[in-house]
């Protein structure tokens, strides 16, 4: 719960009617609400709708927030309601059951493994430079993005969470009221497929 | 005695620290002897790296002057009383 302590001095201003916290609010969060949102609706502009409505909704509840989970939290489920319920309605072809994890999917293209299930074609040892090389090449980091919308869209939203940004798997499955197995299946598949993509990448480069 | 192909299957649970105690230490033993599965772990963590590093587009001025009022008249000045 260490991301909640600088949340509830900044709550207890909020509620006071401060507006410099409530600016605050906006640019710690701002930003991560459309990203989440967009992670679930087909378009930006549905995605800025969602949020619009979101923070409507925040502003109006904060005097009702009854602590039971941190602010962070709260609010991201505030978005990822909103959002899956207008991403299912903007859709229509997404079921209800996205967020279950039936059928398997391989974490690596079987072809790889050789019949005793070890490695056929490994996984190249990258250089110890590579990381920072990725992080600094643009088209590394479009890559990764592009490969993020073509997952499907609930790995994509428990990834987005999770690795982009930084939320524990409690605090996960609390936003999108989900069990704690279907969030690791979830982002099991979604880090595999991730890290494909960005292989594939470093591996052409 | 687990293979390469098991291990990639299983190894968000070992990351998520949810693995029973045989299973964490089978994976760990596999890790000391196969370099390719060290370089698919090592791999996988980059990935998770550059996605916490995905740049967030802040939210346009406007949307929060439009949101600041909303916040003002709502719950802004005159002061209300605060209960603790």
């Amino acid at each position: 719960m260490e991301a909640s302590s600088p949340d509830s001095a900044l709550l207890a201003r909020l509620l006071q009617g401060d507006e410099t916290a409530f600016s605050e609010l906006v640019d710690r969060y701002g930003g991560s609400l459309f990203r989440l949102a967009r992670t679930f609706v087909p378009s930006r502009a549905v995605a800025d709708e969602v949020v619009q409505e979101a923070w409507v909704a925040i502003i109006a509840g904060l005097p009702t927030f009854e602590r039971r989970s941190s602010l962070r939290t709260w609010i991201f489920r505030i978005v990822a309601n909103r959002a899956k319920t207008r991403g299912v309605r903007e859709r229509r072809g997404v079921p209800f059951s996205a967020f279950e994890t039936e059928g398997g999917e391989p974490a690596v293209d079987p072809s790889r493994f050789k019949q005793n299930d070890r490695w056929g074609t490994p996984p190249k040892r990258w250089d110890a430079d590579t990381p920072e090389k990725i992080l600094s090449r643009r088209e590394a980091m479009a890559c990764l993005e592009t490969a993020m919308k073509q997952l499907p869209m609930s790995q994509r939203v428990v990834v987005t969470l999770r690795d982009v940004e930084g939320l524990t798997p409690e605090e996960v499955c609390s936003v999108l009221e989900i069990s704690e197995t279907n969030q690791r299946v979830l982002l099991h598949r979604a880090r595999s497929k991730l890290r494909a993509a960005l292989e594939e990448y470093v591996d052409g480069a | 005695m687990l293979s390469c192909k098991e291990l990639t299957e299983i190894l968000t649970e070992y990351m998520e620290g949810s693995m029973p105690f045989s299973q964490r230490a089978a994976l760990r033993f596999h890790l000391m002897m196969c370099e390719h599965c060290r370089a698919y772990v090592r791999q996988t963590k980059m990935t998770m790296k550059a996605l916490g590093k995905l740049p967030v587009e802040p939210m346009p001025d406007p949307v929060k002057e439009e949101l600041l009022r909303h916040y003002r008249k709502t719950l802004g000045a005159p002061r209300r009383c605060n209960e603790q």
